[in-house]
């Protein structure tokens, strides 16, 4: 009898404290209002189907795939077609001049950021590829000024660099995650025109499942490039599944939890959505735009560190390479249009800090050092965690 | 009821436990339950590294006045003072080159000192033009001691000819702003890692980070974990490789590359070797720079029941001083004319670096967080 009554206490007292928990837990507001609470992961369905669709996000996260896998050909030596980099960056004839391994209606270049295509940045950064190929294909070895081949020693494979020493591979592929994925999401589908209260929420489109205002959000979602089911800490064996940005997200999860931050508001945004929410889909929009600038500052500081690290150790390829992806992060930075950092910041940056007239033959610790300040005084969020990203 | 109130409070009271014990991270637990952690990182802080650092400075400040000497008169007798300070400053760099990281990694220090093989075209190259930035990526292998061995080594066939270079020779008086250009930039570095260290005592000072509260613990970023990986990545790229194995061509198909030594011109690479592991050994046992003993990785491992482990590591860095004190200065003589005792001596450290990169970090519970040489 004695030890039913405990056992009751016992049981008693779980009870309490699983209450606790729960409500320590549970974030989401039960507003009785609502058709849904937020699921756990991004899937949404109607009427027992999914109302989810973002493929031509997914074709051009494929043909930044493949131009990548292409363009980094040159690392080995071969020669680079102009003709056939612009065919894959324009998509011509729905499958990138025969390049790509896939057929797709859609394309890269009407998706880049105006001022980008405005000072055919992309455009140049393929064309110079294309002739430093050349160059690489004569094993001529880079130096300042002379674009080339660089020994990167931790992997005993060269890469090839500009004239600056700038990595091609990295310039296209990371600088296209910035001028076309962060210019899509910033300044296209988490805009009012997109997802604002004028936009349709109630009629599906044509022969789908979703409205115009959840496709939209949906098309924010799939330029990150997460799996639906993306959550902290991400098993290595799925490490291929987190893409693009997703990817950085994952690389600096132990420091700064973007991975969660990101994916709750993805998921919160789309479950207001679905619920008619406006202001509750105007709060999450915010924590993306801030978060989702910041993860491209957590990832730029991240290569500062890692290019430090490789000049100490003496490899200079691994430095370059580090950098280049560094120079490509900082530039995406400059795509939303809530940034905290000024376009002079962003210039100081790339064409001093990382070496005087953007040459990366000229960078210096000293240089590396006050980018990284500039970097945390904009961003605080970076601080505690400076050293370890 | 009463017992009920009472046992309530405790289950609140051990779920409030609970709950507060999951929310702290583990970084400051400690595996060997005996062992004064703490105690080790001061030990080394205030023992070895803040030391190695002062005796740096010290002799980069010699070489400074040196330099001058032969600048304001230059001779045979002033640039063998100035090639003896040289060779000081270089043997204080041994014992200060295995703490690359916090204020080291800043800096990238180890590449701005001792970048070797020297760029002699490079070099050559600054000295005509008198337009360079001596901290620059370009510049890595023009600066700092291996650039100075080229130039008060191997610049004439004898200290006449030497001299003569910085008198008469084309672009002497360059060659001379040269000179001392790098000797202010070595000192500069000096002064700059001695002071984040903690010259000045504040408390913004690395020494009080690397003894802070937050980072006595193993995980990555705490001030063991720096220590360690540093400790192992000097060992295995800079020591092992560095000054053995890639001049006797263990990373070049048996093909030696006698003049990727490290003093090539100034012909007394197998002294610093030397110098080094005896620095890198006394890391181990926790002997501060004045030979004074103390806590260190060895009393560590024997507090984790790893004493074992330990006498391994003394005996085979023991075996791998043996093989370098039998080698002859220039290094890069004795590989080319008999190669086979360096090759046998990298060996040596390679057994080293199985023990300490494998077994001591797992049994200290650091993670080895450099990548692998060979890796992806």
């Amino acid at each position: 009898m004695k030890l039913n009554k405990t056992l009751n206490s016992i049981l008693f007292g779980l009870a309490i404290f699983s209450l606790i928990m729960v409500a320590g837990c549970d974030t989401t507001s039960n507003n009785s209002d609502d058709k849904i609470d937020a699921p756990e992961t991004f899937e949404f369905s109607r009427n027992g189907a999914s109302s989810v669709a973002y493929p031509g996000q997914t074709d051009r996260l494929n043909m930044v795939a493949e131009m990548k896998a292409y363009v980094g050909q040159a690392n080995s030596g071969s020669v680079l077609s102009e003709q056939d980099l612009i065919d894959m960056f324009e998509n011509t004839d729905g499958n990138g001049g025969g390049n790509f391994s896939f057929t797709s209606d859609r394309e890269l270049e009407n998706k880049t950021f105006a001022p980008d295509l405005d000072e055919n940045l992309f455009t140049d950064i393929l064309a110079d590829a294309a002739e430093a190929s050349v160059n690489a294909n004569n094993g001529v070895r880079a130096s300042s000024g002379t674009a080339g081949l660089i020994e990167r020693e931790n992997k005993g494979s060269d890469i090839l660099v500009d004239e600056d020493g700038r990595e091609f591979t990295q310039l296209i592929e990371k600088g296209l995650m910035g001028g076309v994925f962060f210019n899509q999401i910033f300044n296209v589908y988490l805009t009012d025109d997109r997802i604002g209260p004028g936009v349709e929420n109630e009629a599906l489109e044509d022969g789908k499942n979703y409205t115009a205002k959840e496709h939209h959000f949906d098309e924010a979602f799939g330029y990150f490039g997460a799996p639906v089911d993306f959550s902290s800490p991400w098993p290595e064996a799925r490490e291929d599944d987190a893409r693009f940005w997703a990817h950085y997200a994952d690389v600096s999860d132990d420091q700064i939890p973007l991975i969660e931050t990101l994916m709750n508001a993805y998921i919160n945004g789309r479950t207001a959505i679905v619920n008619q929410n406006q202001s509750a889909l105007n709060e999450q929009v915010d924590i993306l735009y801030e978060e989702l600038e910041l993860l491209a500052a957590a990832t730029s500081v991240h290569y500062i560190n890692n290019t430090l690290t490789e000049l100490s150790n003496g490899n200079q390829g691994e430095a370059f390479h580090a950098l280049s992806e560094g120079w490509a992060f900082v530039n995406a930075l400059k795509y939303s249009p809530r940034r905290d950092i000024t376009l002079d910041e962003i210039n100081q940056i790339l064409t001093t800090n990382f070496g005087e007239n953007g040459n990366f033959w000229n960078v210096t610790p000293q240089g590396l050092n006050d980018a990284k300040s500039t970097l945390i005084n904009i961003y605080p969020a970076l601080e505690p965690v400076q050293n370890d990203l | 009821m009463h017992k009920f109130t009472q046992l309530f409070i405790l289950l609140f009271l051990a779920s409030a436990v609970i709950l507060l014990e999951s929310c702290t991270d583990n970084s400051t637990s400690d595996t060997g339950s005996d062992f004064d952690r703490p105690a080790m990182l001061a030990n080394y802080g205030n023992n070895t590294i803040l030391p190695a650092y002062q005796a740096l400075q010290q002799a980069a400040g010699n070489l400074n006045t040196a330099a001058a000497d032969f600048s304001n008169e230059p001779s045979q007798a002033s640039l063998a003072a100035l090639q003896a300070q040289l060779k000081a400053t270089r043997l204080a760099w041994q014992d200060a080159n295995i703490f690359q990281f916090g204020p080291a990694q800043s800096l990238a220090l180890r590449a701005a000192l001792n970048t070797f093989p020297a760029d002699t075209d490079q070099i050559n190259a600054n000295i005509e033009s008198g337009d360079y930035n001596l901290e620059t990526a370009e510049n890595q292998a023009a600066t700092g001691f291996p650039a100075l061995g080229f130039l008060l080594h191997g610049i004439g066939e004898n200290n006449q000819q030497i001299v003569s270079q910085f008198t008469t020779a084309n672009n002497a008086s360059n060659r001379m702003t040269y000179l001392q250009d790098n000797v202010d930039f070595i000192l500069d570095n000096a002064n700059a890692i001695l002071n984040e260290w903690g010259a000045v005592a504040d408390a913004d000072n690395f020494l009080e980070t690397f003894l802070s509260k937050g980072n006595r613990g193993t995980d990555v970023g705490s001030s063991l974990g720096m220590l360690v990986n540093a400790y192992i990545l000097h060992y295995e790229r800079f020591l092992r490789d560095g000054k053995i194995g890639i001049p006797s061509g263990v990373r070049s198909a048996g093909v030696p590359r006698a003049s990727a030594t490290e003093a090539f011109y100034a012909g007394y690479s197998n002294e610093l070797a030397i110098a080094n592991l005896q620095a890198v050994e006394r890391v181990f046992l926790g002997t501060g720079l004045n030979g004074t003993g103390g806590t260190g990785l060895e009393e560590n491992l024997i507090a984790l029941d790893a004493t074992s482990l330990s006498d391994e590591i003394t005996a085979q860095q023991n075996e791998a001083l043996t093989a370098l004190q039998g080698l002859d200065d220039p290094l890069s003589s004795q590989i080319e004319n008999n190669n086979e005792p360096v090759t046998a001596a990298f060996q040596e450290m390679q057994d080293v670096l199985v023990l300490i990169k494998a077994d001591m970090a797992s049994a200290l519970g650091v993670s080895i967080t450099f990548q692998d040489n060979d890796g992806d």
